[in-house]
């Protein structure tokens, strides 16, 4: 292995929140941690981080008897579906040992205070941090998600991709993607977006794919159209992604290029060859070929538009491609295309 | 088969199923040898661990033993397969109960329960990409082939590397995870940084 750089080491050591608890509770702590933990995914199973304005502090006590808070003022949630209706406003949430949460919502709490006897979780504008005594650090942002305990886990890539066009393309969520708009009206795409497009999905893959290694590659023409690749572990199962866009994008001499329908067909055309071709080379292997569309189209739009309304924003929207061939009918290597629309900021 | 594969693919199976419902055959290997890694950190030997590991063509850690022990588990009903995924039904938690009694896997649960419980900290998929930083791992992916993995010399970095990891974390932290947790976050780390 390569030499351990003793400088980086330390600085994880200092900010890793579980080594501030052991510091602070010990083992104590830690099984505390775990238990919160836990119940952290349960809770973000139900309500959704990335929407949620307000402050959560979740709190495991060491003792799991203690009440640092009044029980008789809380709401007892035993099937933990129940806290979408109940998570409202301000909440602050006990977690018990026999999978029992108290919760209280409004009120008026100091998280340092219960992490004297307890182990107390915060969320607040997308930051999170753990508590434990006197010491407070906050944890590491993975990818682009609001939480860690909010990261998905998916076995199946299709899945994986319906999620990604959902809560990172729609609305162009993910900061990696913005990248590839010329401003926040997301109307114009900058030259070359698809750096951004791929980068996007890779982060997002990498993470939270299991049992999988996703890592880009380099295009090397019509010729081998691949932008991702997925090998699944111990099998011969690979996907290939091929990353097509739509819409118009400012060239740096200022030019707007334009691609529509024609360019994902172009794509599906070239991902089709490619698996038949791939199919007689590497008989072994099994792969799938997925085409991935950015749809970022425009009615009406010039290169100097500022704005858009919503009738021309979204004209796109429910507008799928027609491909000449049905590829994902007539070759069982080719998966559904998936096209991603990409909403623009509307004028009303 | 070895016991010790046997033990540790029960255990490994029966302790994430508190937060998955199902594991990926790859995952009972990356929790084995990052088990394996925490009894290094613990100042056992390699050749104590009772079976080896290799780096796949795909860059992930594997042991032809623990592939044994789940054929087998499979094969007895134990594990239930779907999809590639497998679960753990209630004979296969009845002898890992009885199986954890003895006093030879209960040396072993440290290790297991601390590279098990790194899931509590950091998302699975975050785990799997900083075990894969592995130097052998690395190459064992570019050059598409398997490579072994604790061979002489990287041990000897692995030693100096956990020597220094002791030292910050400091002495007297029973529980493996803290360790776990920090190795996975400086490997994941420093991956970042190389990939730009």
């Amino acid at each position: 292995m390569d030499n351990v750089d003793p400088n980086k080491l330390r600085q994880i050591v200092e900010k890793e929140s579980v080594v501030a608890i052991h510091r602070q509770h010990g083992d104590l702590g830690t099984a505390s941690f775990r238990a919160l933990a836990l119940a952290l995914k349960t809770i973000f199973n139900y309500i959704e981080p990335e929407s949620f304005g307000a402050i959560i502090v979740v709190f495991k006590t060491l003792d799991d008897s203690s009440r640092p808070i009044d029980e008789t003022t809380a709401k007892t949630v035993v099937n933990p579906a129940n806290l979408k209706q109940e998570v409202v406003g301000n909440t602050v949430i006990q977690v018990l040992s026999d999978g029992r949460l108290l919760l209280w919502t409004g009120l008026e709490t100091r998280a340092q205070t219960l992490a004297k006897e307890a182990v107390v979780y915060r969320y607040q504008s997308r930051r999170e941090y753990f508590l434990a005594g006197s010491t407070e650090t906050e944890v590491a942002k993975v990818g682009q998600y609001a939480s860690i305990y909010s990261v998905p886990a998916f076995s199946d890539l299709r899945l994986a991709l319906e999620r990604y066009r959902s809560d990172r393309a729609k609305e162009t969520s993910c900061p990696i993607l913005q990248a590839a708009w010329t401003n926040e009206k997301q109307l114009l795409f900058v030259q070359g977006p698809e750096d951004f497009m791929r980068n996007s999905l890779v982060d997002f893959l990498k993470i939270s794919l299991r049992d999988a290694e996703t890592r880009p590659e380099q295009n090397m023409g019509v010729s081998y159209p691949v932008d991702i690749k997925v090998t699944f572990n111990f099998s011969n199962r690979l996907a290939l992604i091929e990353i097509k866009w739509l819409g118009s994008s400012v060239k740096l001499n200022g030019k707007l290029v334009s691609h529509y329908d024609g360019r994902a067909r172009s794509g599906a055309k070239q991902l089709a060859d490619y698996l038949v071709k791939n199919r007689k080379q590497a008989p072994t292997h099994i792969m799938r070929g997925y085409l991935v569309v950015f749809d970022g189209r425009r009615r009406r739009i010039k290169k100097n538009t500022k704005s858009i309304n919503s009738e021309d924003g979204g004209y796109y929207r429910h507008r799928e491609i027609k491909f000449d061939l049905k590829y994902d009918d007539e070759l069982e290597d080719f998966e559904t295309p998936i096209r991603m629309f990409m909403e623009p900021v509307t004028e009303p | 088969m070895k016991p010790d594969a046997y033990y540790d693919t029960l255990a490994i199976s029966a302790k994430l199923k508190g937060s998955f419902e199902s594991v990926a055959p790859s995952e009972i290997h990356l929790f084995a040898y990052l088990s394996c890694l925490l009894s290094l950190y613990s100042g056992k030997a390699a050749s104590d661990w009772g079976y080896g590991f290799v780096a796949t063509d795909n860059g992930s850690p594997y042991s032809p033993e623990v592939d044994d022990a789940l054929r087998f588990l499979v094969r007895e009903g134990y594990l239930y397969e779907s999809n590639g995924y497998l679960t753990i039904v209630s004979e296969g938690l009845q002898d890992y109960r009885e199986l954890s009694e003895l006093l030879r896997n209960q040396e072993r649960e440290p290790f297991l329960d601390g590279s098990c419980a790194s899931v509590f900290a950091l998302p699975i998929g975050l785990i799997r990409q900083a075990i894969s930083t592995d130097h052998d791992m690395k190459v064992a992916a570019s050059f598409g082939d398997t490579r072994a993995l604790l061979t002489e010399s990287s041990l000897e970095d692995l030693h100096d590397a956990f020597a220094l990891l002791s030292e910050h974390i400091g002495v007297g932290v029973n529980d493996l995870m803290v360790p776990a947790v920090v190795w996975l976050s400086y490997l994941s780390q420093i991956s970042e940084v190389s990939n730009g």
